[in-house]
C-alpha cells in the first residue's frame, strides 16, 4: 500500500476496518521492520516518499535479490492522482515497476482532475490507461470508448465526456456517507456547505439537510470557471493582506521554510498587539470569534499559510 | 484549536502521531475546531467530527475544493 505521508497513521489505524488483524496485518514499511517480519500476513504501506531514488525502500525494490525472491501479490496506490499527473517523476517510475511485476493493482483517488477536466483529463486519463492508440494496450472497442471520453462536449465546448468516465467508474467510487462512517454512526448533523452568512444559528434537532440547503442556497448564483475563480482567489489574497505580506517576504528572504513560518507567526503577533486593527482585520477577528460564537465544530481550510497562521492566532487568544 | 497541516504552525508537532491526535481530538469533541492546508484536505483524513468548513479565499483547485468539502 503506497501511501501520502499525512495519511500513513491514518491507514495504519483504519486497516482493520477492512480485514481480520488475525489474518492480515497492517505495519509501517522501514527496513528494520522489513528485516524483521517476514510475515506473508504483513501488508506493508509505504510512505510516498519512499519511492524516490537513493532510500531504502527503492534500493530494496531495485536490488536483484528483491527481483527473484519476492513476489509482489497486489498493490494499492492511495491519492493515486498525484502518481497519474506526471509520467516522467521519479515516484511514478518506481511505482510503474513494482505495478508491473504485481498480480492486482488498484489505484484509489478523489481527486481525478487536480486541476480540473480541462486541464487535466487528457494527461489523466492516459498516464492511468495509457495511450488510446495502436501502440496502447487496449482492443479496438475499448479504444473507441476510450478515445470518446477525451471528445469535447457539444452542449459545453469547454468540458470532455466526463460524465461517461463517471459512470464507468461508478460502481467503484467509495464516499464518506452516514452509512459507511464508523459503526454506521454519523457523529454529528451533516449540514450542506454554504457561504458565511451574517447571522450564524445552531440548528434545531430537527433541522434536515433539504432544510439547510433550501435555507442557505445562492438564489440566482453565477456559474464561474476555473479561470475566473483563480484570478478571484488571486485577487483576494494579493490586495487582502499586502502590507503584512510585504514585511513577511522582506524579512524571510532567503531563510528555510520553517523558520519563515516564525517569522510570519512573529509579524503577525507584534502587528495584532501592537498596532491599531484595521477595518478588515476587525471584520476578520469578528469572523474567527463567530466559529466560536455558533457553536458548532468546524475545519478551516487555504491554500496558504498565512492565513492560517493569522486564524490560529486570533482564535486561540480569543481563548486565552 | 488543532492544526492539520505539512509545516509547523504555532509549535504544533507535524508528525504523524500529532495529526492522528488532532484528527481523533476532533472526532470526539475534545477540539471544536482546526486549522488545515488544502493538500491536507485533498486527502482522506475522516473529519466527520467538525460540521463546517469554512474556506478562507477560494483555492486554486476546485477538485481540492469538493474533496475538502467531502471529508466532513
Amino acid at each position: 500500500m503506497c501511501s501520502p505521508v499525512i495519511l500513513l497513521h491514518n491507514w495504519l489505524e483504519e486497516a482493520e476496518k477492512f480485514f481480520e488483524p488475525s489474518r492480515l496485518k497492517a505495519r509501517a514499511w522501514t527496513l528494520k521492520a522489513w528485516k524483521e517480519d517476514r510475515d506473508i500476513r504483513t501488508v506493508w504501506i509505504v510512505k510516498v516518499s519512499f519511492l524516490q531514488p537513493n532510500t531504502d525502500f527503492y534500493r530494496l525494490v531495485m536490488s536483484e535479490n528483491f527481483k527473484t525472491r519476492v513476489q509482489i501479490l497486489s498493490t494499492f496506490s492511495d491519492e493515486a492522482h498525484q502518481f497519474g499527473r506526471s509520467a516522467t517523476s521519479s515516484q511514478n517510475q518506481t511505482l510503474r515497476k513494482i505495478i508491473q511485476r504485481s498480480e492486482f493493482n488498484v489505484l484509489i483517488t478523489g481527486t481525478i482532475f487536480p486541476l480540473g477536466p480541462e486541464t487535466d483529463a487528457i494527461g489523466v486519463l492516459q498516464s492511468l490507461g495509457g495511450p488510446f492508440n495502436e501502440r496502447g494496450k487496449w482492443n479496438e472497442r475499448q479504444r473507441v470508448a476510450l478515445s470518446r471520453l477525451l471528445v469535447r462536449g457539444s452542449r459545453d465546448e469547454k468540458l470532455y465526456h466526463i460524465l461517461a468516465l463517471r459512470i464507468l467508474i461508478a460502481p467503484f467510487v467509495l464516499r464518506r456517507t452516514i452509512q459507511s462512517s464508523w459503526d454506521g454512526e454519523w457523529i454529528i448533523k451533516r449540514t450542506v456547505a454554504r457561504p458565511i452568512v451574517e447571522v450564524i444559528e445552531p440548528y434545531p434537532d430537527d433541522f434536515t439537510e433539504t432544510e439547510a440547503r433550501a435555507k442557505y442556497r445562492v438564489k440566482n448564483a453565477k456559474v464561474i470557471s476555473q479561470t475566473e475563480l483563480m484570478a478571484r482567489a488571486d485577487r483576494q489574497r494579493f490586495f487582502a493582506w499586502a502590507p503584512l505580506y510585504e514585511e513577511i517576504v522582506s524579512l524571510s528572504a532567503g531563510v528555510k521554510e520553517d523558520s519563515r513560518v516564525a517569522i510570519m507567526e512573529k509579524v503577525i503577533v507584534e502587528r495584532l498587539l501592537k498596532e491599531k486593527l484595521t477595518g478588515r482585520l476587525r471584520r476578520f477577528i469578528a469572523l474567527v470569534r463567530s466559529f466560536k460564537e455558533c457553536g458548532e465544530r468546524f475545519i478551516i481550510v487555504s491554500d496558504r499559510l498565512f492565513p492560517l497562521v493569522l486564524t490560529y492566532y486570533v482564535r486561540s487568544s480569543i481563548e486565552w | 484549536m488543532g492544526v492539520l497541516a505539512g509545516t509547523r504552525i504555532w509549535r504544533h508537532s507535524i508528525s504523524d502521531s500529532a495529526r492522528a491526535a488532532t484528527v481523533a481530538a476532533l472526532n470526539d469533541h475534545t477540539l471544536d475546531g482546526i486549522v488545515m492546508t488544502d493538500k491536507v484536505g485533498a486527502c482522506g483524513h475522516n473529519l466527520v467530527g467538525a460540521n463546517v468548513m469554512v474556506f478562507i479565499g477560494s483555492l486554486y483547485s476546485k477538485a481540492y475544493e469538493d474533496q475538502a468539502i467531502g471529508d466532513v
